[in-house]
């Protein structure tokens, strides 16, 4: 299999079918990483674009010089950093405490019937409560699968803090959804 | 340390928990938990990525358009700026005659010699004489400033030895204008004197070949302690030879109504001082 940066090198050159390979195999988890961050499926689908656009007119500057998806996601990140300053409540889901907890309340009366939806839907709403900064290390550890120096560089933290960010994270994924397994 | 390696082991026993869940929604909750982003959103992108390689191309033909386009007309530009150059030049010397031509103010009635001369045909425009004439009647105004009819007499005199009668006849039109223009305002005060200085000029014959000696050249060679034989003496005018370096000389003619020559005759063989000849007019 042709590699992320060959493709993205042959983008580079007028390969438009090298760019269609790229997007194919990372649109998902960008997608995904943008609609954990608490937004509408709207504002999500618009920062993905934007950031395949960003791509898109940054192909003649384009230099091997870490993984391609290091460069993808740090683009990504960077404009969720920026829509979360200047976000509004409006296009932001809402999912309070109170609501997780209706939700768990529902499941303790019927523990045994818990589906495997709601368990998606608990730890969706549980991930949006974290901080955002929790929040972008525990998705590109979790769900992009970068390693916790990859995800220093991509958001230009210190790596104890990425880690300790990580620790806090599972910590406070584990203490919301913990009723389920039991 | 120990507290270190707690830490670790909380943390491994969290991602064991949270990888779990994980494994068992994407096995069980297919559909609920693996978002996907809109078809419409890939054919933007897509189209966005095809776009910017067919711009690019769109671009380069472009470019490589114009370039030929440029290199067909280049003539254009050089044309147009051949064109103004000639229309400037002639505006500036239609300029000069015009005025000359509409001047009728009687204040500045002390010019009218100037004008004539200047106006005048091309042939007796090079005139070399003629030409100094001008500069030397120009430079009498008082309202020409001392500075500037120094170095314009300086400059056409170079000139005028290297046969440029026709540059410096231009640079004299232009001192002139530039004079006739400062003077405006003070001609009132100097128009009785002017008036008689140009009839006087008038009246006298003024051989075509003269170089007539200005007070300025005067104090000039005064000054460089430059020396001077006679040569003929007429009713109003001193004919004399001037030494340069060598074995070069110049013939300048003096206005008797300027200069004053004591024991001026034509059969004196010496060479003088230009102090010894008085200027009537300081």
């Amino acid at each position: 299999m042709t590699s992320d940066e060959k493709l993205m090198l042959a983008f580079s050159q007028g390969d438009a079918s090298a760019f269609e390979q790229l997007y194919s195999r990372h649109k998902v988890v960008i997608y995904r990483f943008f609609i954990r961050q608490n937004l509408t499926v709207a504002v999500a689908e618009e920062l993905s674009h934007d950031t395949w656009l960003k791509i898109i007119n940054a192909k003649k500057s384009y230099q091997v010089s870490a993984k391609f998806t290091t460069y993808l996601f740090t683009i990504a990140r960077r404009l969720a950093s920026d829509f979360q300053q200047k976000k509004s409540n409006v296009c932001e889901v809402n999912t309070d405490e109170s609501e997780l907890s209706s939700l768990a309340i529902v499941q303790n009366n019927e523990s045994k019937t818990v589906t495997q939806q709601n368990l998606a839907k608990a730890l969706k709403q549980q991930i949006s409560q974290l901080p955002f900064e929790q929040r972008e290390v525990f998705l590109l550890k979790q769900e992009a699968g970068f390693s916790i120096e990859d995800i220093a560089i991509i958001t230009s933290e210190n790596k104890e803090k990425v880690k300790s960010r990580w620790r806090y994270a599972l910590k406070k994924m584990r203490e919301g959804l913990s009723f389920y397994v039991n | 340390m120990s507290i270190e390696h707690d830490k670790n082991k909380s943390t491994l026993d969290d991602e064991k928990f949270i990888d779990d869940l994980y494994a068992q929604l994407s096995s069980e909750a297919e559909g609920s938990f693996d978002e996907s982003p809109s078809a419409e959103l890939d054919e933007r992108v897509l189209a966005a990525a095809h776009q910017s390689i067919n711009v690019k191309a769109t671009v380069v033909d472009l470019a490589s358009n114009k370039k030929s386009k440029a290199s067909r007309v280049w003539y254009v530009p050089v044309g147009i700026a051949a064109s103004c150059l000639l229309a400037v030049s002639l505006v500036i010397n239609q300029g000069g005659e015009v005025l000359i031509n509409t001047q009728s103010s009687p204040q500045l009635f002390h010019q009218p010699s100037l004008e004539r001369s200047l106006s005048s045909t091309e042939s007796v425009m090079a005139d070399k004489p003629v030409l100094d004439q001008k500069i030397a009647e120009s430079e009498a105004m008082p309202m020409l400033a001392k500075t500037q009819q120094m170095d314009l007499l300086q400059t056409n005199k170079q000139r005028l030895k290297a046969g440029k009668s026709r540059q410096i006849e231009e640079k004299a039109r232009i001192a002139f204008h530039s004079a006739k223009k400062s003077s405006a305002k003070k001609s009132n005060e100097f128009s009785v004197m002017d008036k008689r200085e140009v009839a006087e000029i008038k009246t006298t014959p003024v051989p075509s070949e003269r170089v007539w000696l200005s007070t300025s050249q005067y104090h000039l060679f005064v000054k460089q302690s430059r020396l001077w034989s006679a040569m003929v003496e007429s009713d109003n005018v001193y004919l004399i030879n001037v030494f340069y370096d060598g074995e070069q000389t110049e013939q300048y003619s003096l206005s008797k109504d300027v200069f004053n020559i004591d024991h001026f005759t034509d059969k004196t063989a010496g060479k003088f001082l230009f102090k010894q000849i008085e200027t009537i007019t300081e």
